[in-house]
């Protein structure tokens, strides 16, 4: 590819498009805005190409894996059997696609997502280790906050709801702000670097 | 022109982003980089892909399910800047990388990447696209037990997933790198991870690991614009104590 192709296009498509987001968000210039409007419907279409053609790939892909017998080759069977059952079940008989998302998708999902509460459990027990002063803060404001959402220790000694309240409300609140001015100011900075033409992350 | 109550918020941007052109143009003429503090997290970098080589165990790398899109754009590209750099480490030393992909406009930027740094020994199998994030998080779960890496690295828009990708890596028993500007993900990355980056930690991680003075220049930019910020709050701060309101300019 040449070097006009490689680095000059992708950068003017992004220094045009980001300027024209940018700027109708902050000018009431209702051309601007209809640019946006139309650029937007266009990220929806190029999208849904770009799922076309994801298809395609896939397809020939998983095809090759079979034709090929590569090891793991009865999950590429499993992908096309699957693809096409719902393929055919969303025109013929819609009611068994939903059947098939809601009864089969959808628990596989929830089963995997519960492996994340034994992973919290021992994700807390390692961040709960005082091993320096930074995790004896940390520690700390997480039994008071624990404490917050645990009814039966505000009853017990109502200053706990107290405490967690002043250290969401004012060092969390803080910090967060900060947070959030620091990422900003980056967002910026990456903005201006790739607009120069400095920040080529994006081109591969 | 300026549409009401985006006067001062419009200034500001003009300001931040003339300050940040300046001072990039003017560090690249100077040539001469400026002074940045230490980030142990950036460090360690090229400590764990040597753990990587010494013991012959793989890395894996991810930027999340954070994508191209939207605000958390700024934080995938300061992942994939530190993934071109762990990629040509890894080519380097010869190490085994792998790219978890969740996002599918990510492939092939990553591909190019690796096909640049590892040329001739680059294989397809080093970017393995899972498509949805509870796919990755079962992929993670067993591919992490069985493969054990030596070493992790969570840098990018992290979302829900954090927690199965850092534990599962501590499991493994890998060094673990992590870094996101996304706020509900920090205790994760801090907690579980050996070394985090916080915020703008991760966005400036590309000019401290490259050395590049354009990035370089945006740092200093940066920390101005931060003083100025600063400033700001503790006189709206004061004034507000004495009875002024001064928030009100900020909405003009």
């Amino acid at each position: 590819m040449s070097w006009v192709r490689r680095r000059e296009i992708p950068l003017i498509i992004f220094a045009v498009t980001f300027l024209i987001s940018l700027l109708q968000y902050y000018l009431a210039v209702p051309f601007l805005s209809e640019v946006n409007t139309e650029m937007t419907n266009w990220v929806l279409i190029m999208s849904t190409f770009a799922l076309g053609t994801g298809l395609i790939a896939l397809c020939i892909y998983h095809g090759k894996i079979i034709m090929q017998k590569k090891s793991g080759y009865f999950v590429s069977i499993i992908l096309f059997i699957s693809m096409l059952m719902l393929f055919i079940s969303y025109y013929a008989a819609p009611s068994f696609a939903d059947y098939l998302y809601n009864e089969i998708y959808t628990p596989l999902s929830i089963a995997i997502i519960c492996f994340t509460a034994f992973y919290n459990y021992t994700a807390i027990y390692r961040a709960f280790r005082v091993r320096n002063i930074d995790a004896a803060v940390f520690a700390f404001a997480a039994v008071f906050l624990m404490m917050l959402y645990a009814p039966i220790f505000e009853v017990i000694l109502p200053q706990t709801a107290t405490v967690a309240n002043w250290i969401l409300d004012v060092p969390n609140m803080g910090a967060s702000r900060g947070v959030i001015i620091g990422v900003a100011l980056g967002t910026i900075a990456i903005a201006v670097r790739v607009l120069l033409g400095y920040e080529r992350a994006y081109t591969g | 022109m300026i549409k009401s109550g985006l006067h001062f918020s419009f200034v500001l941007l003009v300001i931040a982003i003339a300050l940040y052109i300046f001072f990039i143009k003017y560090t690249v003429k100077r040539g001469v980089p400026p002074k940045i503090r230490r980030i142990p997290g950036l460090d360690a970098i090229d400590e764990a892909i040597g753990r990587a080589v010494e013991t012959g165990r793989p890395i894996f790398y991810s930027t999340g399910v954070g994508g191209l899109s939207g605000d958390v754009m700024p934080q995938t590209l300061a992942g994939l800047s530190l993934l071109n750099y762990v990629a040509r480490k890894a080519a380097e030393y010869k190490a085994s990388l792998t790219y978890l992909a969740a996002v599918p406009a990510i492939v092939p930027i990553a591909e190019d990447m690796f096909k640049s740094a590892f040329r001739e020994n680059y294989k397809p199998e080093q970017i393995l696209y899972i498509p949805t994030q509870t796919a990755l998080m079962a992929t993670v779960m067993g591919l992490y037990e069985r493969e054990k890496p030596a070493a992790n690295f969570l840098l990018g828009a992290l979302y829900w997933e954090t927690i199965i990708l850092a534990e599962a890596g501590a499991r493994a028993g890998a060094i673990q790198v992590g870094g996101t500007g996304r706020l509900y993900q920090v205790p994760y990355v801090v907690s579980l991870c050996d070394y985090g980056l916080i915020a703008e930690e991760l966005l400036v991680a590309g000019a401290y690991v490259s050395k590049e003075l354009s990035q370089l220049g945006s740092v200093i930019a940066s920390d101005i614009i931060r003083a100025i910020v600063i400033g700001l709050s503790i006189l709206a701060f004061v004034l507000g104590g004495l009875g002024f309101d001064i928030s009100k300019i900020f909405r003009i």
